[in-house]
């Protein structure tokens, strides 16, 4: 199968067809569905579907929309959600055998959003167990094949959005899975300042990083999406608020003097020479637009990856230690003494990956090695917001590749390696920092690059701004189709 | 080597997962790799910086003290593996 | 004995009286059905966030300031990891690197002397639920409603010598708490408890003992007991050459001895860092010099002023500052009978005589604070006599009767009237003519009787005063 993004219809066209009556809501969700059946035996996207559930919600957005309800642009439009997020009444499973039969009694503020904007939530996403990866092969369902290689895996999210069958997604990102996930298949993701988009509901991995962002194939979608999503929610302490994104000033974005910094490190990577080269291209496109590019030496990039390792395994073997077996979830059936309980239901129920992140973190945050290991690391994540911070006093956006190499093979993965995958995107996390990924580039094999738009803390509309321009002078198109 | 099989053996009590023998070699050898890399970390000069907890400076982050919750026992305990009575049911425990 | 020293240091965990958990909107009230003040939150589902109680913060830093505590401009919250059924998150949520208060104190007296306990911080974390043994089915079972309830934990310095000690810094401490409204202080209900750390030293050492950790006492006499039964296992241990360990133990009141605590208190690890779900905590100078102008007035300020302004006795003055609750039955007493001492006497007595008979504390009492100056007003009134009143307050005390109502509906108004008291008069003498001969025999105790016949006939509500003269006349009349 070949992607054929020409005949994937924005969210907002849907939206608009839905709205002027020329297309009916239940006939395209009732199309969404069988799209998705019809294609899941190969693609496996999806963990969980809700046709049923999707159905009702047809005829109810239909009917609000009839009666001119207040409803979003996006009203009607089938959506996806990464399984790490809560659905009420509708199984969540964290792509995890602890939670193979969980079902939430409370949806995420992000996907109550969503459904209050009259989107329509048609499955979930699979996903790495708890978030612990980037291209589902932690995932106790099995990895997501890549839309242009079965042979290879893909962010079920972006594959899901690639392959056509739906328009867009809501994905969840901590050291850069939304962004490569993206990057992989070919599609526009874009991760927002930390705490923008509500917690509330996301199965937490790492919480000091983790944020929900849009997918889809189109940029303009993700920034419509996001302005559904974002907004500060009393639950979560550490949500702020950023303003909503302009859609109608979006076609005056110039590149044409836009500071764009690329720190050196990233330049040094050990990258695959085609990402390499697309990346390159992507500067050039740029800069003939009138875009300055510069590189700078950012302090502590180089370790932003062990800092992110250890921050990372040492939250999530806390936040994953609730998941024992006694109050829901998986409890193994032959333990009959509470420390059974405890080993075998973690013992079988967390995938090898887990297991060993959470080990990890242990190890991490004993109380002789806490200042050695985790105290350092926030330290090295200091330096890396700080120079972030002083970078954007001179910069307006930070570039670079967003995962070193293409889609990677379905084969035994270790957890080293795929830390090491996150090279380019970990920084972002570690200060906070909204970036998006965009198509830069696809081999003649169908795999693509993205390319990674960092902007200073606030700044989704400039790079949302930024990335449209890029998108719209062929940056991301230019070596499709085997021209390279 | 620093994940001795002491070190192994308290960090799965500490985890609560117990390891297969058949793994346990395998596993320390992929986390020692793995903390190898991490020790790269050590050689950056973090002098002067504090560790940084929150991205945002933000404080005082209250809720008010009222009752929003209502009594939802049955739809709670809905997932347990386990109940009787209203209760989370688990085996004996031993203090 | 002698040749040991018992030193100890307190942990005392207070329920703060919040009316919804520390995290969550759920109620922190107790004593409901179980699990019925829980949420995905508190019950440690996948998703959830914490939100702050802001009154715990206040509750906090109120009980710090009457506890002579430093204040802590910045605080923040930690998790601490151990796995156990009564903590659904696994973790409990505590200030171990930056607590809310620190170095504080409070003045004890104890064995006649006064001493001052150092309070070393006191931090902010939340309750763990409650299990409970299932004999039947052989289980445990998981009530998540004390869950996330917020409590303060107050640590003191190792500074205690003596059970008496540790009783009197217990009863002050709860006294001190109660007045400020942060904490009902209930022991048997678990609001108030204290773990002992206790070790035991040769006299003159510099160098402290093996310490062990102390939980689970429900009350200040097993409290008590268990301090001295750790002090003897102790020496026994140090004098057999035994070595001891550091650990926690569990005190059984009913075999009196300590049990070291096999699960969750013997962690090796806790793991400790800071939650990155909850913001830190700043508490300006504004802020604390408002929460300082709205302390109330504390039992010690309370007790001077007793003596100085209603000339009360040291000793009653502070049995009544002991506890708040005492304290608002004697202040509205008095106030409406506007005579403290009188009201002082009935709580000194009647009260505390009332609460010894029905075991029940202070905080346990039910009626209507208005009752007791109610009934001290008819009685000097001479509405009602003294035994009356003594009736009406048992009474009061029992099921909360107004007590206005309860003298009329049982028709206890006293009689003074001598039209309706010479008939019986009459009438008593008529039937007891022994103890009249008596009486005119010059045996006047016997007059005694006569009342208590009088009295009896009049169903109690005579005016002493008013039959003793009726009896005099009726029987000078006898003589004849």
């Amino acid at each position: 199968m070949s992607i054929s993004r020409q005949n994937v219809e924005t969210a907002r066209k849907t939206g608009q067809e839905f709205r002027s009556g020329a297309v009916p809501i239940s006939e395209h969700i009732e199309k969404t569905i069988s799209g998705i059946q019809k294609e899941e035996p190969r693609n496996h996207c999806f963990v969980t579907l809700f046709e049923e559930q999707a159905h009702k919600a047809a005829i109810r957005v239909a009917q609000k929309l009839r009666s001119k309800e207040d409803c979003s642009l996006l009203a009607g439009v089938p959506v996806g959600v990464d399984d790490t997020m809560m659905t009420r009444g509708r199984r969540t499973t964290c792509g995890s055998g602890t939670l193979e039969h969980f079902i939430p009694t409370f949806s995420a503020t992000a996907v109550q959003k969503l459904e209050d904007a009259g989107m329509i939530i048609v499955g979930k996403l699979n996903t790495d167990e708890f978030s612990m990866g980037s291209l589902t092969q932690t995932s106790f369902f099995g990895p997501t094949s890549h839309p242009a290689d079965e042979t290879r895996v893909a962010g079920a999210a972006a594959a899901a959005v690639a392959s056509g069958v739906i328009s867009c997604a809501l994905a969840s990102d901590t050291g850069g899975a939304l962004r490569q996930a993206s990057a992989g298949c070919g599609v526009c993701g874009i991760r927002p300042t930390y705490g923008a988009v509500s917690r509330l509901g996301l199965a937490a991995f790492a919480s000091s990083m983790d944020q929900i962002g849009p997918i889809a194939s189109d940029i303009r979608d993700c920034a419509e999406i996001l302005n559904i999503i974002s907004g500060k929610d009393p639950c979560d302490s550490t949500s702020v608020e950023i303003d909503k994104i302009d859609l109608s000033r979006i076609d005056s974005f110039s590149l044409s003097g836009l500071r764009i910094g690329i720190p050196s490190v990233f330049f040094e990577s050990d990258t695959d020479p085609f990402v390499k080269a697309s990346f390159h291209e992507a500067l050039d496109a740029l800069r003939s637009e009138g875009a300055v590019t510069e590189t700078f030496s950012l302090k502590g990039l180089d370790q932003a990856v062990a800092a992110y390792a250890v921050i990372s395994c040492a939250e999530a073997s806390a936040n994953l230690s609730r998941i024992d077996g006694i109050k829901y979830g998986f409890r193994a059936p032959e333990a009959k003494t509470l420390s059974e309980v405890y080993e075998r239901t973690r013992s079988v129920g967390f995938g090898s990956d887990a297991q060993k992140r959470i080990m990890l973190g242990n190890y991490f945050l004993s109380a002789e090695r806490y200042e050695e290991y985790y105290l350092r690391a926030l330290r090295v994540k200091a330096l890396i917001a700080k120079g972030f911070a002083s970078a954007f006093r001179r910069y307006d956006v930070i570039l670079s590749p967003v995962s070193p190499s293409l889609a990677p093979k379905k084969e035994p993965y270790d957890t080293l390696s795929m830390f090491e995958e996150d090279f380019f995107t970990v920084p972002a996390s570690l200060a906070g920092l909204p970036a998006a990924s965009v198509p830069c580039g696809k081999n003649p094999d169908g795999l693509s690059v993205g390319l990674q738009m960092i902007g200073p803390h606030f700044s989704e509309a400039k790079i949302v701004g930024a990335a449209d321009a890029f998108l719209r002078i062929g940056g991301g198109q230019k070596t499709q189709g085997g021209q390279k | 080597m620093r994940f001795t099989p002491e070190v192994l053996l308290d960090l799965e009590e500490q985890s609560k997962i117990r390891l297969s023998d058949e793994r346990r070699e395998k596993v320390a050898s992929e986390m020692e790799a793995f903390l190898e890399c991490v020790d790269a970390m050590k050689k950056t000069d973090t002098e002067g910086m504090e560790p940084l907890y929150h991205i945002f400076p933000t404080t005082n982050v209250f809720r008010e003290d009222e009752v929003t919750n209502t009594n939802r026992r049955e739809e709670l305990l809905e997932n347990a593996p386990d109940q009787k009575d209203g209760y989370f049911k688990v085996p004996v425990t031993l203090e | 004995m002698a040749n040991f020293e018992t030193v100890m240091g307190i942990e005392v965990h207070v329920e703060l009286s919040t009316k919804s958990k520390i995290f969550c909107g759920c109620s922190a009230r107790f004593g409901d059905e179980a699990n019925a003040h829980v949420c995905e939150g508190c019950a440690g589902m996948p998703g959830t966030l914490p939100t702050l109680n802001r009154r715990v913060v206040e509750y906090a830093v109120r009980a710090g300031l009457a506890l002579n505590c430093e204040i802590s401009r910045f605080s923040r919250f930690d998790r601490k990891s151990y796995f156990y059924p009564d903590l659904p998150a696994s973790y409990q949520v505590t200030q171990l690197y930056h607590p809310i208060c620190k170095n504080g104190h409070l003045d004890i007296v104890a064995d006649g002397k006064t001493k001052r306990i150092g309070i070393n911080r006191i931090h902010i974390e939340e309750d763990a639920g409650k299990l409970v043994h299932d004999d039947w089915d052989d289980c445990s079972l998981v009530d998540y409603n004390r869950c996330s309830v917020p409590l303060i934990e107050i640590v003191s310095e190792p500074d205690f010598r003596s059970a008496d000690e540790v009783v009197a810094y217990l009863e002050k401490l709860k006294a001190t708490l109660q007045y400020l409204g942060v904490s009902d202080c209930k022991m048997q209900e678990g609001s108030m408890r204290a773990d002992i750390n206790l070790s035991v030293r040769p006299v003159g050492s510099e160098k402290f003992g093996v310490r062990t950790e102390m939980k689970n006492m429900a009350s200040l006499k097993s409290i008590a007991r268990a301090i001295a039964g750790e002090t003897r296992r102790h020496i026994d241990a140090i004098e057999s050459g035994e070595t001891l360990i550091q650990e926690t133990r569990r005190w059984d009141d009913n075999k009196g001895f300590s049990f070291a605590m096999r699960n969750k208190e013997n962690a090796k690890d806790y793991k400790y860092f800071p939650d990155p779900n909850l913001m830190p905590v700043i508490v300006e100078e504004e802020y604390i010099r408002e929460i300082r102008a709205s302390l109330p007035e504390l039992p010690e300020e309370k007790k001077a002023r007793y003596i100085r302004e209603f000339g009360l006795p040291e000793y009653d003055a502070d049995i009544l500052t002991g506890s708040r609750y005492l304290v608002a039955v004697f202040e509205r007493a008095a106030d409406i009978c506007k005579n403290p001492k009188e009201a002082s006497n009935w709580v000194m007595t009647e009260l505390l005589k009332l609460l010894n008979d029905a075991q029940m504390q202070p905080e346990d009492m039910k009626f209507s604070p208005d009752s007791l100056g109610t009934i001290l007003n008819m009685l000097t009134e001479g509405k009602i006599n003294r035994a009356v009143a003594k009736k009406t307050f048992a009474e009061v005390f029992e099921s909360d009767v107004d007590p206005v109502d309860y003298v009329r509906k049982n028709g206890l108004m006293q009689v003074s009237d001598t039209g309706s008291i010479e008939p019986v008069i009459r009438e008593v003498l008529d039937a007891n003519r022994k103890a009249v001969s008596e009486y005119l025999a010059g045996n006047e105790k016997s007059i005694q009787f006569l009342i208590g016949q009088s009295m009896k006939a009049l169903r109690g509500k005579g005016d002493p005063q008013v039959v003793r003269d009726l009896l005099i006349k009726g029987l000078d009349e006898r003589k004849g």
